[in-house]
């Protein structure tokens, strides 16, 4: 028999709700129901006052999925543990409880903020290269083109999500005139991304960087929050943030050049073939330009 | 009077996936399947244990950098699958390092016989089965996305250990988000058909999970079954102004 219910899990992910919308969701998970209060102590903040042991490890969980920013646990007494939720946006909550086992409480934060400011917005999605030209290659076989490819696909579907309206240059042959893909940028378009990876001759250098247009107002934030958003979500170390001159021609509007990993070295080759990699790429972009908007 | 057969779980009432420390060389993985299973797990459960977790509590998570491979891996990590575990030079090294040059060009007869009479996996089968579990760069969750990490070594010895440390059933598995369970090592046999079932939609995680033991419990061995009612859902609407009735 157990008898104290035990805190075995704590996981977020983004998953439909029961009326289809996606919603942030925090799960926390123990051998059997346990009580819990939900209190908002402050702005952007939820704590959960859960009754119960605990068998899993209590070290922060970090989230960024454009809601949730981060998840700390405490445990004050015996048999009571605190899980203080962070948000990266102010948010509507609910709570389900599922008796298991295991049984959950489940934290549904919805993400209408991140919708709402991405609903009708215009974003130009730019692989890089194509065609007969490859880019960079890695050191087993992935050629930048292809990669870049993927991590586009994956971007507009986030976006599309969202509600944008996307627009990508190229075809998987293509390979535009770099006149071209901006070109595609209108005066509506609010953002304009172009995707690369960096290659070096030595295969010691990894990371991404994210370039920006100098002409944009604070591109230079922009940029610094998209990378800082990269590498939390992603792990990929950052090679920094610059401006690029080839983006001036947008004018004043926001662009950006991301180099998402250095495709030259081992590690960074291996991890584009991991389709969560490209999936957090996407998601660390969409909530690095969401938390720019944001900062006004 | 014959001797009375243990009889496994014909199917386990509930998957608990623990959430751990990233777990590095200096854990000793009895204690931590001990600890984070304390109370939950009891004889006749079952304690999974995902293979590469046990492998990095040995200390078989190997940074590229300290490998030099000779001529014949650079050779032969060519003619692999790309997305494979042998792609590199480094991991082809390690393989030749772990079961010697013999045994891997045998391997290598046997994969190109294979290819021609269009059968797949000979090459493991001849050269060593331990090798398909080797993950090459990028093949581990953070932060050993850098390492090449080998197979654990001896993996029923270390599931016997387990049990004999928490009176549970103990499996080492490889699983994957396709639905292949390996298992690796095991303390008792009769349990491998139901657990490779229980196991087949990854509890381990795949992804960020940070859940490399799960506690599979058998009916009526302190887990009730839910009680067949829905979840429970808007019982409170909280939102930044306050609670909503």
């Amino acid at each position: 028999m157990v008898a104290v219910p035990r805190l075995t899990n704590l996981y977020s992910r983004v998953e439909p709700g029961p009326d289809g919308e996606e919603e942030s969701i925090l799960a926390i998970e123990g051998t059997a129901p346990f009580p819990f209060r939900l209190e908002h102590p402050e702005p952007l903040v939820w704590q959960v006052r859960a009754g119960a042991a605990v068998n899993m490890y209590t070290g922060p969980l970090e989230v960024r999925d454009g809601i949730i920013r981060e998840v700390l646990v405490e445990e004050p007494g015996a048999g009571e543990v605190s899980f203080k939720v962070v948000l990266q946006t102010e948010t509507e909550v609910f709570t389900t409880l599922e008796e298991g086992p295991p049984a959950r409480a489940v934290l549904r934060f919805s993400r209408e903020p991140l919708k709402k400011f991405y609903r009708g917005r215009r974003v130009v999605v730019d692989p890089g290269h194509g065609g007969g030209d490859g880019g960079f290659r890695g050191p087993v076989d992935l050629w930048e083109k292809d990669v870049v490819w993927t991590t586009s696909r994956v971007l507009a579907g986030e976006l599309k999500r969202l509600g944008a309206e996307v627009v990508i240059t190229r075809a998987p042959e293509e390979n535009p005139s770099w006149q071209e893909r901006c070109a595609k940028v209108t005066a509506d378009t609010s953002l304009f991304i172009s995707l690369h990876t960096h290659g070096a001759e030595d295969r010691n250098v990894r990371g991404a960087a994210v370039l920006y247009n100098p002409r944009a107002e604070g591109g230079d934030v922009l940029a610094g929050l998209v990378l800082e958003e990269i590498t939390a979500k992603t792990k990929i170390p950052g090679r920094g943030i610059r401006p690029c001159l080839d983006l001036a021609v947008l004018g004043d509007r926001q662009g950006l050049l991301v180099e998402t990993v250095t495709i030259t070295n081992w590690v960074d080759e291996g991890i584009l073939r991991n389709p969560y990699f490209h999936r957090k790429l996407a998601v660390a972009t969409v909530n690095g330009f969401f938390h720019f908007a944001q900062k006004g | 009077m014959g001797r009375t057969k243990r009889v496994p779980a014909t199917r386990f009432a509930a998957t608990i996936p623990i959430r751990t420390h990233v777990l590095t060389e200096k854990d000793d993985i009895v204690e931590v399947a001990r600890r984070y299973t304390e109370g939950i797990a009891a004889p006749g459960d079952v304690i999974a244990l995902a293979e590469s977790a046990v492998a990095i509590t040995q200390g078989r998570a190997i940074l590229p950098e300290t490998v030099r491979p000779g001529r014949l891996a650079r050779f032969l990590c060519r003619f692999p699958t790309k997305s494979g575990s042998l792609a590199t030079p480094v991991a082809m090294q390690l393989a030749i390092d772990e079961v010697g040059r013999l045994r891997i060009l045998a391997g290598c007869a046997a994969a190109a016989i294979g290819k021609i009479l269009g059968k797949k996996g000979l090459f493991y089968i001849v050269a060593g089965r331990e090798l398909a579990l080797i993950d090459d760069v990028a093949g581990t969750m953070y932060p050993y996305e850098r390492h090449v990490v080998l197979g654990p070594k001896e993996p029923n010895k270390v599931a016997k250990d387990i049990k004999k440390a928490t009176g549970a059933e103990v499996v080492i598995a490889d699983v994957n988000d396709l639905g292949c369970v390996d298992i690796i090592g095991i303390s008792n046999k009769l349990y491998a058909d139901t657990v490779k079932e229980a196991l087949r939609d990854n509890p381990f995680g795949n992804e960020d999970e940070q859940t490399p033991i799960v506690v599979l419990k058998r009916v009526g061995k302190g887990v009730s079954l839910p009680p067949g009612v829905p979840p429970r859902r808007d019982l409170v609407k909280l939102t930044p102004k306050g609670i909503k009735a």
